[in-house]
Parts: C-alpha cells; sequence; structure tokens
C-alpha cells in the first residue's frame, strides 16, 4: 500500500512533487509573497518541532523555540544559500536557537539541581527497578528527559545521529566536529544515558561522574 | 552498549511528536513578526522620546527645586485623601431617591 503523501510531507519537511521547491518559496518570499513563508512553515513545522523537542525537551519550551526559529529564518532569508537544503539550514538555525536556550536554561538548571532532591527521593524505588521503568508508559517521557539533561556537546551528536537519523558525516558537518568526535560522543552519550535512566534525580552527570 | 536503552531510543525515534498548538504556528510566527518588525521601527522615535523625557524630568527637578512649583500645587494630603474616601462611602450608601 502507498504511503499518504500528504502524511510524509508533514513529517519530513519534503515536498509533493507538483508543490514549489523550498528554494522557489524562498525566491517568491523575497519577491513580497508573503503566503509562500506560511506553505514554508507548514511543511517544516512538523519535523522541525520533533528536532527541537527532542533536544530540548517535549513541551512549551520547545513549541517557542520553534516560533523563534522561523522568526530568525524569515530575518535571515536573504542569506540562505539556494544551492543548500533548506532543510539543513532550517536545523542549523533551530539548532543554534536550541543551544541559546540550553546555556538560559543552565542557571535555572543549577538551582532546580538543589531544590529536586526531596521531590525525588519518593520516585527513587520505582526507578530503581529498570524492568519497572520499561514497563511504566511514561519510559520514554524519561529517556527524553534524560537526553535533555545531558551536556550540550554528547545531546547534539545523539539527537542527530539516532533520533533524526542523519549520517555521521552530516552531523560533523553540521556541529563543525570530525566524524571521529561523532562517533565518540554518541558513544558516551548513550552510556551517561545507561546511567541517567537508572538514577532517579535524572541529575546530569559530570564527567568526573563517569567511571 | 546497552541494549535496552538502544530499544528505547528506537522506540522514541519512531514516536511521533506534536504540539496542541502546532495548528496555531503560522498565526503565531506572523504575530511575533509583525511585532518584531514595529520594533525595529520604533528606534525612530524611541530614542528622541527617551531624550525628551530626561530633559522633562530635568526641568521639573529644576522648577520643583528653586520653588517655583511647590509641592503642595501637586501632592494631596493623606488627611484629605482620608476625607474623600470617608465621603464617598457615605455617598455610596446613600439610599437611592
Amino acid at each position: 500500500m502507498r504511503m499518504p503523501l500528504a502524511a510524509m510531507d508533514e513529517s519530513e519537511g519534503t515536498c509533493l512533487p507538483e508543490e514549489p521547491q523550498d528554494s522557489v518559496l524562498v525566491r517568491r518570499i523575497l519577491e513580497g509573497e508573503d503566503a509562500a513563508f506560511t506553505q514554508l512553515m507548514r511543511r517544516h513545522k512538523k519535523w522541525l518541532y520533533r528536532f527541537i523537542s527532542r533536544y530540548v525537551g517535549h513541551g512549551d519550551d520547545a513549541f517557542d523555540l520553534l516560533q523563534e526559529t522561523f522568526v530568525a529564518a524569515w530575518a535571515a532569508l536573504e542569506r540562505y544559500d539556494a544551492d543548500r537544503p533548506f532543510q539543513a539550514w532550517l536545523r542549523q538555525i533551530a539548532l543554534n536557537k536550541c543551544r541559546d536556550w540550553s546555556r538560559r536554561t543552565a542557571v535555572r538548571s543549577i538551582v532546580q539541581r538543589a531544590t529536586s532532591e526531596l521531590a525525588h527521593l519518593a520516585s527513587r524505588a520505582r526507578w530503581a527497578n529498570p524492568e519497572a521503568m520499561i514497563e511504566t508508559g511514561d519510559a520514554l517521557q524519561r529517556l527524553d528527559a534524560a537526553i535533555a539533561s545531558l551536556p550540550i556537546h554528547l545531546r547534539e551528536p545523539l539527537v542527530l545521529t539516532v533520533l533524526e537519523n542523519l549520517s555521521h558525516r552530516e552531523t560533523a558537518q553540521l556541529l563543525g566536529i570530525s566524524e571521529k568526535a561523532v562517533e565518540t560522543r554518541v558513544y558516551r552519550a548513550k552510556r551517561q544515558l545507561s546511567r541517567l535512566i537508572g538514577r532517579p534525580d535524572l541529575q546530569t552527570l559530570t564527567e568526573d561522574d563517569e567511571p | 552498549m546497552n541494549s535496552e536503552l538502544d530499544r528505547l531510543l528506537d522506540r522514541l525515534r519512531r514516536t511521533e511528536r506534536s504540539h496542541a498548538r502546532l495548528d496555531e504556528l503560522e498565526t503565531l510566527v506572523w504575530k511575533r513578526i509583525a511585532a518584531r518588525e514595529l520594533a525595529a521601527q520604533w528606534p525612530d522615535f524611541a530614542l528622541p522620546l527617551h531624550l525628551a523625557a530626561i530633559v522633562g524630568a530635568f526641568a521639573w527637578g529644576i522648577l520643583a527645586g528653586s520653588g517655583v512649583i511647590s509641592a503642595e500645587d501637586t501632592a494631596h494630603s493623606a488627611d484629605i485623601l482620608v476625607e474623600q474616601v470617608e465621603f464617598l462611602a457615605q455617598e455610596s450608601t446613600r439610599p437611592l431617591s
């Protein structure tokens, strides 16, 4: 059975054969056709939300960053290089927004860390057993939160390769690091995740915590 | 590596994600763009207004300091305010004729 193209269109940011390419829409926007930007947003919002929410965690923060990303894209549209895939360009903007968000929330998380210990004591027993965790419906939410709590340099390669299915080469280009570094960081990210989801408090592990 | 973690990561990857307000996104983004463009136009007016406010406050301070504008002209004493409040309270409880 053929997969509905409209669904592919929304979730992956690709366009139907009869629809204008992204670069055509960008040209139209620059010529003053605002509706073309609405069309671009409709095309890319779903996968972009998915990407951002995997970076910062599911919820209103991700939705807010999604809006910020499109506003920034609008403002920078004249600088878009039509030879480059629009999706990659948009992902780069979103990535920068996510990084800014991480920096902003870093201070907040220090405060939260200091106050969260008591709140998490109650759930300690529940998460002590990984099997129980898997059986629980919100295991994915917890994993989500664990990913969001990873240090940026580990979170980014993990999200891009494991969750967004980008190749190591694409990830390396996007992050400006070597493919080997991507591989190493994904390995380390997974190792930290394994330990984080076994911990009740989901506090970010530091390098010192690693064995 | 932890195969259970890989399994969870795979499930997470295949999980669709959405937000309750995703349908409104286009409208919300256009509002933000409009606000941003409005703000970008304001610097032309903002600086003169800001300077005028500073000059005004400075002039007010000189005039008030020199006694040209006395405190009585601009302030209500607490006693008067209390009297007014009491008067209004009586007015409000008076039956309508």
